[in-house]
């Protein structure tokens, strides 16, 4: 049987020294948004997560984010990591319920494995915590192991917290 | 189905395990979930009694528990006494559990070395479980030897599987066939497979490579998740893409690789070990192992106890300080382990990788609170001398 689960991670911020800084890696602005949704389609189509986005419709995903339709967009905690003049990964976060929300993390294929998603996230964590943030919330599809296995070594936790 | 109107109860293979916060456990998943106080007062009274509305009206937390099969709902009452236990601080999560140093291989690596033949007794295995159950434990690791030459082995499952403890056998898959298969009650293997057939038959020493696929296949085919452990030597380096792709194949819940130590049979062997600089890039093939995390701030070990065949209790398997008899009195024994902060480990203050590798295996390092030198390559860090 599919595992169709969706499992809410959370990470409990601390004063982490920050990586170093890619190169390329910057804060995402809306002159990125044909970039973005480029990189949308190709990260996720064929993907064990295709089915977590509107792959037909990744303008419209990406418009609604930086409209704020899936909570406040963060852009200065976001990142961006371009090669040459090429957006080939994404991390970008919004404000949900409070706290922040990885709200996409995307990366081109031929660009994995690079640790672009696992640097960008280690800065934005220690750039949130000096914000004053205490969590950083996410949620990921469990059949995605190898992002959920991300996650745990950064300090994410399965997490309930509505109650 | 509204679930306000249905009878509500925690579903059969999850517990509440309070450890250092509460947690629910789910042990098909192997999913550790944080969870509140208000969270717990309310899973504790999803004992299959009660309306949904009459215990809450949080609905979006009910229906993600539902969704998440961490909860179920039925038309009508369906009593259960809803599992609760109360671990130690630090708690012990992982029990390795060593039945035997028997084995049917003499693989040219195992840390053993010369095989004796200790052997837990039955009760002892079973006493040793229900402590471990009872302090809060999540998985317990059935392994030694070859645990499939523990005669006892089938009995010993079927008596522990009531216990809300996740059961993962260790094993190198030559001796599963048909009839075994249907033997071992438990909920994960994870099988040793350490190359494409020349690799790990060459590690093996013993042309067993189609055996181990075979059981994996037959694992897969009886509903038991399967987990790969995957050692880096000399003789597999060209095969980890082959492997990869039989991984991803049979949907392993976890690719755990590793490389050699010096120590038990490797010693007289060491053209298998691979200098650190070559073995560090493989370790990018595997996922999953870091279970529910370890708690920030401490080095390795400080939710797992190993317990060997003569029932003695150590850190793991590659020490040999006794902590104490594991059969008498567990808690004591872990209660007797030692927890090394990361801020002891004096030569690693200053790295900026300090918070990724938590200071790596503490038994490579050269000394108790140095550095472990495979990790400092694998993060780019300048090795230690």
């Amino acid at each position: 049987m599919a595992d169709d689960r969706r499992i809410k991670m959370q990470c409990l911020l601390h004063n982490r020294q920050k990586q170093r800084l890619i190169v390329g890696e910057r804060i995402p602005v809306l002159a990125d948004l044909s970039q973005l949704t480029n990189l949308m389609f190709i990260a996720f189509k064929d993907s064990i997560d295709e089915d977590q986005v509107d792959i037909l419709h990744p303008a419209t995903e990406v418009k609604k984010l930086f409209a704020g339709e899936y909570g406040i967009f963060l852009s200065s905690c976001s990142r961006v990591v371009e090669v040459g003049e090429e957006i080939v990964s994404a991390t970008l976060l919004t404000l949900w319920k409070g706290n922040p929300l990885v709200a996409f993390i995307m990366t081109c294929p031929t660009y994995q494995h690079k640790g672009f998603a696992r640097q960008c996230l280690i800065n934005i964590m220690s750039d949130l915590f000096d914000s004053g943030y205490i969590y950083l919330n996410l949620v990921v599809s469990a059949k995605n192991i190898r992002a959920v296995t991300l996650y745990r070594s950064l300090g994410f936790r399965n997490c309930i917290t509505d109650y | 189905m509204n679930w306000k109107e249905t009878y509500l109860r925690l579903a059969d293979d999850v517990a509440i395990k309070v450890l250092e916060q509460p947690y629910l456990y789910s042990l098909s998943h192997d999913e550790l979930y944080e969870i509140n106080d208000e969270a717990k007062d309310f899973l504790e009274q999803c004992d299959g009694t009660s309306l949904g509305k009459e215990l809450t009206d949080n609905a979006e937390f009910v229906e993600y528990c539902l969704t998440e099969n961490l909860l179920e709902a039925s038309d009508s009452p369906s009593p259960i006494k809803v599992p609760i236990v109360y671990g130690l601080n630090p708690s012990l999560r992982y029990l390795e559990l060593n039945l035997l140093h028997k084995c049917n291989l003499r693989c040219a690596h195992c840390y053993l070395g010369e095989q004796d033949q200790k052997e837990l007794p039955l009760a002892s295995a079973i006493q040793i479980t229900e402590q471990f159950a009872a302090l809060g434990g999540l998985r317990l690791v059935i392994t030694g030897g070859e645990p499939l030459l523990y005669k006892k082995l089938p009995e010993f499952l079927d008596t522990i599987a009531p216990l809300k403890l996740r059961r993962v056998l260790f094993s190198n898959g030559t001796l599963i066939n048909d009839r075994t298969i249907k033997e071992l009650n438990v909920d994960e293997i994870q099988f040793s497979l350490d190359g494409w057939e020349e690799g790990h038959n060459r590690l093996r020493e013993a042309a067993t490579f189609k055996k181990t696929v075979d059981a994996i296949y037959l694992a897969k085919a009886n509903g038991i998740d399967v987990s790969i452990a995957t050692m880096v030597h000399s003789y597999n380096l060209d095969q980890f893409d082959r492997l990869q792709s039989f991984v991803e194949e049979i949907e392993a819940t976890d690719w755990g690789i590793d490389i050699m130590t010096v120590t038990g049979n490797l010693a007289a062997h060491q053209d298998f070990a691979v200098p650190y600089e070559t073995a560090a890039p493989f370790l990018d093939y595997g996922y999953g192992g870091g279970y529910h995390g370890s708690s920030e701030g401490y080095a390795c070990g400080r939710h797992v106890l190993a317990v060997l065949p003569d029932g003695s209790a150590v850190k793991c398997t590659f020490y040999q300080d006794s902590l104490g008899n594991a059969v008498e009195d567990l808690k004591q024994c872990w209660l007797n382990a030692k927890h090394i902060p990361l801020n002891d480990l004096t030569e690693c203050q200053k790295c900026p990788a300090l918070a990724d590798c938590k200071g790596g295996c503490r038994f490579r390092a050269k000394t108790p609170l140095g550095r472990d030198p495979f990790m400092c390559i694998a993060y780019g860090i300048d090795a230690p001398e």
